[in-house]
């Protein structure tokens, strides 16, 4: 049984990596477009949009994953079921990275397919799903 | 080794010691959330945190923690 609600030093981690997955999703699929449709002339504006989105796809694994932070945090949101969890988060979005990737290739068979339109969707994948499988993981103690 | 589980009977013990999860959290170092999981079986804890959970409560690890 849970005790009495307290404050729970993970919560604000966790809703910023779910609102970050979820803009991160809804971006992707602008920076997909802005990559595709221009064939190699990117303007500024589709550098900014794709490089915005592979930036956040970096933050998200960083707080999904490690426990890499710009400055000091409660010592109880890196404690040993975090440590577990971020393990399992890693393998989860390293998995769906695999199965993008494993897609993309079979997909190159069929279409014209160059790393620079795959790889942002790909990463995206990668991290949203290591971010999303962490928050899940981690409302488990609730 | 395949179907094993580790029983556990942290809470009780917590209990009659007369300690919240959040106090044998502080006690042990670790957030209220994992002394809930390894309660519920969610979490498998280490030697050394099943250790220090034995050591804060004033006992000994195998009257908290076995192979079932």
């Amino acid at each position: 049984m849970v005790e009495a609600k307290q404050r729970d030093p993970s919560l604000r981690r966790r809703r910023t990596l779910t609102a970050s997955a979820a803009v991160l999703l809804m971006a992707a699929g602008g920076a997909a477009e802005a990559v595709a449709s221009h064939d190699g002339q990117w303007r500024l504006i589709d550098w900014v949009r794709v490089g915005a989105v592979l930036f956040l796809a970096l933050v998200i694994s960083l707080r999904a994953t490690t426990s890499f932070s710009l400055r000091a945090r409660d010592p109880a949101l890196d404690d040993e079921l975090a440590r577990a969890n971020r393990a399992s988060a890693a393998a989860f979005g390293f998995w769906a990275l695999f199965a993008c990737m494993a897609a993309a290739f079979v997909g190159s068979f069929f279409f014209e397919l160059r790393v620079v339109e795959i790889a942002p969707t790909a990463l995206v994948i990668g991290a949203a799903a290591a971010g999303l499988r962490f928050v899940l993981l981690e409302r488990q103690g609730e | 080794m395949k179907g094993e589980t580790l029983g556990n009977r942290l809470k009780d013990v917590r209990t009659e010691a007369g300690l919240t999860q959040a106090e044998l959290a502080d006690r042990v170092g670790v957030s209220r959330k994992t002394i809930n999981t390894v309660e519920n079986g969610v979490f498998v804890p280490s030697t050394l945190l099943a250790l220090k959970l034995a050591a804060a409560l004033g006992t000994k690890v195998e009257k908290l923690f076995w192979v079932e």
